[in-house]
């Protein structure tokens, strides 16, 4: 290939081609919007998705934001200045510009029926400031009355109360945190209470802003940390032009390309642009020190673009395709939107790099200069030399090499066994943050804010408010909260069952005792309160019930034995009955999606690698070759799955990119050390000899391509968000095995093979691969 | 001295005083309006429409008794649909003097007797639906000396048409209202609400209360049609009234806790 163009002036008009095409791409950056909410986790086809769409608009359910008041001790949320706290608290939350006034749930609005002789009254379960003297006792004696509320809005041991409000359309959760934050700071409270903030809305607007953090600071840290390795490796100034060029032209029409086909930036794909800049500037180091050494030797530098790019055009190739096979592998498997687009976006970045660096730096080179020649031995000085006496141990002793390497790999599966496969919400935030804390204390004290709720339906002709259909789904709710391992339900029966005992409390049914009895306590209660006061818990025309069931927790593998045990449960009391009861809520949205998840991962996993083999095999015209490139990225992804297990890692929707992308990227320091070989083989080594010169050839850089790339995935320790964190880790984990895996075992293998057979071996075709 | 400090008292105070006051023919206005709403004995067939944001609607049919004296306005509903609930009745008395509390009853066939229900502020919701009970027991008529009432701006293109703003005089008045500022749309030839709009007590638009079809009865002009857009929740309630018959022949009676049981 040659990109030498003799004319100034072309070259210039190429040169502003390429930059209106990054400015063309990249003004789709501007288009570009954020999606943090668990249903962007799941496909747009998903059937519990669609159902939980269809649940959350019938009965008008929005996520909520949560506010408990803590106390310290059980029973201090009855003093009266504790629960003068929370009648303030509950209007503050209601003068929150963000917030639906008419749907803030506490203590101070939820209702209760009683009679008083011959008055019959609905009202709060808390009286209304200021709180009466036997404010205590009222309460206490309405939730006797209404003891669905014990759990849900007031802790058991009334150490703490809850306040639920729900967001008006529209409205940006992060912001409405800080302003529900500043009306809860005002607040006056008593001594010992304290203010957590949680609730799916929090958790919305929290990954929201780290989103916007990780791309404020992962991204440049990524860029400079790159132009640092850059000026390490090529002491240039036009090196780190060059670089720059193709960071940019990478980032800029990738990203950009995502806003113009409208892709969110999800959680996942939050790191996608650090770590694209990392993949992008490997080439650059490569061609540029390879030009640099071409001056250094004397040649012109037009001869020595030139010459670097016919030399390097097809490994770079060759390497850009395999990374590139890794994401493409990932993309064609996963299930998930996300990792689906973070795997294509990532194989175009990566097309994209290899695409600047072999016609745009070229191009650079020749209007602005080739880097310093002494480029050429500055890679020397700094790559990491292996110690000669390790280099004569591991040449003389392939076959301990081979065993130890063999044991390692033995004992990486056996711990990988250990890796839980699991996933947990929360756990996107850090242990010590605001977040993640305030959902432990709710969770610790309420019935839980995870819910796995039931949608019943009455099928055409049949009533739900029938004695028989309300004592059917009053049997559901004591089984899931007696067997089903719920820690509170709650439905529309529950309030026919208190208004049933409230005015009637001498009756042994507490149920209403027919449909018509059903709905005129229903019309009770309608009409007082605002409208629309029942539709979270039944349609108005009776035909659709909503069952909320808590949770304590949104952990997939604890509740996995939930959601089955409640489906067994429902087809087996709801078949004949004139009803469906499906499951919903967003524990059983993650479960939908996190269930088929394992089985997708380790497809993908082998999709990408049976991709890198083949495209190894086609470009190495050998099946032999092909395997010989994957056996060290593949016993470097079992070290590191064992390195998962012994760590506790969670394999989850994050981490588990690890492994794809591990290997497209941990291909290239086999497919580097392969080619030493061949050329060792050529020039005649064999043996212990050949081990040696390989080391010799790619050991150095090869271990500085290591560090590079471990370094840049390293950049996402820096990310708010902890399983990227771990992804980084394991995939800068994978590249460091996958190099050291490469080194130990490929020429361990040809030591042995050609011990005793040095003559029979043909030297095998060159590629200039030395990247 | 005493002038200086009079002067600099008055110089402060009137600003204030200029915004505080309603202007005068807007009052004039608002009183006209007010005369159509103090009808007599009324009887009507009362549809309530209550559509959610999302799914079906709720529909109810109902009789509507409405009638006074000289200390209390009274109304009576009936429900005579869905089946479940024919024959439970809804009765409020609504105190002319506003130092007085309000009385209210409801009958309920499974209660088989007619319970007093406490009353409700004027800002609480009326029955379930978008109007509050004020919005209901005013029809259409404010009392003028709760809001500063801005001066009348023509709708452009529509002559008859005229617009007043409306704030409640102060912070209590707001909360005991549910609105933070109303604007009314006038029929300024008949002297009638023909919409009004509601913001509620965060300064967000509440909802729009439109009244149509009107019914002249006598001198009296009476809307056939009333619908509320709830443009906070998306809730709808639409009011249809029917067989519309002022000064209507029924007894007082039905306007007692237990003319309520007899209606069934």
């Amino acid at each position: 290939m040659n990109t030498t163009l003799t004319s100034r002036r072309s070259r210039i008009w190429m040169m502003a081609g390429l930059l209106v095409v990054i400015a063309a791409f990249g003004a789709g950056l501007t288009r570009i919007y954020k999606q943090p909410s668990i249903e962007a986790l799941v496909p747009k086809d998903s059937s519990a998705l669609s159902l939980r769409s269809t649940v959350r608009s019938t009965f008008g359910l929005r996520d909520p934001l949560v506010v408990a008041l803590i106390a310290e001790n059980p029973n201090d949320m009855l003093t009266a200045d504790a629960l003068t706290a929370v009648s303030r608290a509950t209007e503050a939350l209601r003068q929150v510009a963000q917030i639906d006034p008419d749907q803030v749930f506490s203590i101070a609005t939820e209702q209760w029926v009683r009679t008083e002789g011959d008055e019959l009254r609905v009202e709060p379960l808390l009286p209304a400031l200021p709180l009466p003297p036997d404010a205590e006792q009222q309460l206490k004696r309405a939730l006797d009355a209404a003891p669905d509320y014990r759990g849900t809005l007031i802790a058991q041991d009334y150490s703490a109360a809850l306040i639920a409000a729900e967001l008006r359309d529209g409205v940006n959760p992060a912001d409405t945190y800080e302003a529900v934050l500043e009306q809860m700071n005002a607040l006056d409270l008593p001594q010992g209470i304290t203010v957590h903030i949680a609730g799916e809305a929090t958790s919305s607007g929290f990954l929201s802003r780290y989103i916007d953090r990780d791309a404020t600071v992962l991204t440049p840290a990524a860029a400079a940390l790159m132009l640092v390795m850059l000026g390490l490796f090529l002491h240039s100034w036009r090196g780190l032009a060059a670089g720059a060029l193709v960071m940019l032209g990478t980032l800029a029409t990738t990203v950009g390309l995502m806003g113009w086909l409208g892709s969110p930036l999800y959680v996942i794909t939050s790191c996608l642009p650090a770590v694209l800049l990392c993949i992008s500037i490997a080439d650059v180091v490569h061609y540029g020190e390879r030009v640099a050494r071409l001056r250094s030797e004397g040649k012109a530098a037009t001869e020595a673009i030139s010459e670097a790019l016919h030399d390097l055009y097809r490994p770079m190739l060759l390497t850009s395709m395999t990374t590139a096979a890794g994401f493409v592998g990932m993309a064609l498997t996963a299930a998930l939107p996300p990792l689906v687009d973070y795997g294509w976006y990532a194989a175009f970045g990566v097309t994209v790099a290899w695409i600047f660096t072999v016609v745009g730096v070229p191009l650079l080179f020749q209007l602005i200069g080739t880097p310093s020649t002494t480029v050429a031995r500055s890679p020397r000085r700094l790559a990491l030399s292996i110690p000669t006496r390790w280099t004569d141990f591991l040449a003389e002793y392939p076959l301990l090499v081979l065993s130890l390497v063999g044991l390692l790999t033995a004992l990486g599966v056996s711990l990988a066994t250990r890796v839980e496969f699991n996933e947990e919400r929360i756990r996107n935030f850090a242990q010590d943050s605001t977040v993640f804390m305030a959902d432990r204390a709710l969770n610790e004290r309420f019935a839980g804010v995870n819910f796995l709720d039931v949608y019943i339906h009455a099928e055409p002709g049949t009533s739900l408010l029938t004695p028989d259909q309300l004592a059917r789904v009053a049997g559901l709710q004591t089984w899931m909260e007696t067997e089903g391992g719920f820690a509170a339900t709650h439905s529309v029966v529950d309030l026919l069952r208190n208004i049933t005992r409230a005015i009637n409390p001498d009756r042994a049914q507490t149920l209403p005792v027919s449909a018509e009895e059903a709905e005129q306590f229903l019309l009770l209660y309608e009409i007082s309160g605002p409208p629309g006061d029942l539709r979270q818990e039944i349609t108005s025309d009776r035909s659709q019930l909503h069952l909320r069931g808590h949770l304590k927790t949104a952990n997939y593998q604890t509740n996995k034995p939930v959601v089955e045990a409640l489906q067994a449960e429902l087809d087996q009391r709801f078949a004949g009955s004139g009803l469906n009861a499906e499951i919903t809520g967003s524990v059983h949205v993650t479960h939908s999606f996190f269930g088929p998840y394992l089985p997708s991962t380790l497809t993908g996993i082998s999709a990408s690698a049976a991709m890198v083999f083949l495209i190894c095999a086609l470009l190495q015209r050998s099946l032999l070759q092909g395997l010989l490139c994957i056996v060290p990225v593949g016993a470097a992804v079992l070290g590191v799955f064992g390195f998962m297990g012994a760590l506790g890692i969670w394999l989850n929707v994050a981490t588990s990119m690890f492994a794809s992308i591990g290997i497209g990227l941990g291909v290239d320091f086999a497919i580097h050390t392969l080619h030493s070989i061949r050329s060792g083989l050529s020039r005649g080594h064999a043996g212990a000899a050949l081990t040696r010169f390989v080391y010799a050839d790619v050991g150095r850089p090869l271990a500085a391509n290591a560090l590079i790339l471990a370094l840049g995935f390293s950049i996402t320790l820096l990310s708010s968000i902890p399983p990227l964190r771990s992804f980084g880790l394991l995939v800068a984990a994978t590249i460091c095995a996958s190099y050291l895996a490469a080194i130990l075992i490929l020429p361990s293998l040809y030591a042995l093979a050609t011990r005793h057979r040095v003559a029979q071996l043909q030297p095998a075709t060159s590629e200039g691969v030395t990247r | 001295m005493r002038a200086l400090l009079w002067l600099m008292m008055s110089l402060l105070t009137l600003p204030g005083l200029s915004v505080a006051a309603s202007d005068p023919a807007s009052i004039a206005m608002m009183e006209a309006v007010g005369r159509h709403a103090d009808i007599g004995r009324q009887q009507a067939r009362l549809r309530f429409v209550l559509t959610p944001k999302s799914g079906a609607a709720q529909v109810r049919e109902s009789v509507a008794y409405r009638g006074a004296d000289d200390e209390v306005r009274k109304l009576a509903i009936v429900f005579e649909s869905p089946a479940a609930i024919r024959g439970s009745g809804f009765l409020t008395w609504d105190a002319r003097d506003p130092a007085l509390a309000d009385d209210q009853w409801l009958y309920l066939p499974a209660l088989r007797r007619t319970r007093r229900i406490p009353g409700r502020e004027r800002g609480s919701y009326f029955l379930g639906t978008d109007m509050s009970y004020d919005d209901i027991r005013s029809f259409g008529r404010i009392q003028v000396a709760e809001y500063r009432l801005s001066p009348q701006v023509k709708v452009p293109g529509q002559p008859h048409l005229t617009e007043i703003s409306g704030e409640p005089v102060d912070a209590a008045t707001a909360k005991d209202l549910g609105y933070s500022r109303v604007l009314w749309r006038i029929d300024t030839q008949r002297a009638l609400i023909v919409q009004s709009t509601h913001w509620d007590l965060q300064g967000q638009v509440l909802k729009t209360v439109t009244y149509d079809d009107f019914l002249q009865l006598g001198m009296q002009w009476t809307p056939r049609s009333i619908v509320v857009n709830n443009l906070k929740t998306g809730h709808r309630t639409e009011l249809y009234f029917s067989d519309i018959a002022n000064d209507a022949i029924f007894d007082m009676a039905q306007l007692t806790p237990a003319g309520l049981e007899r209606s069934r």
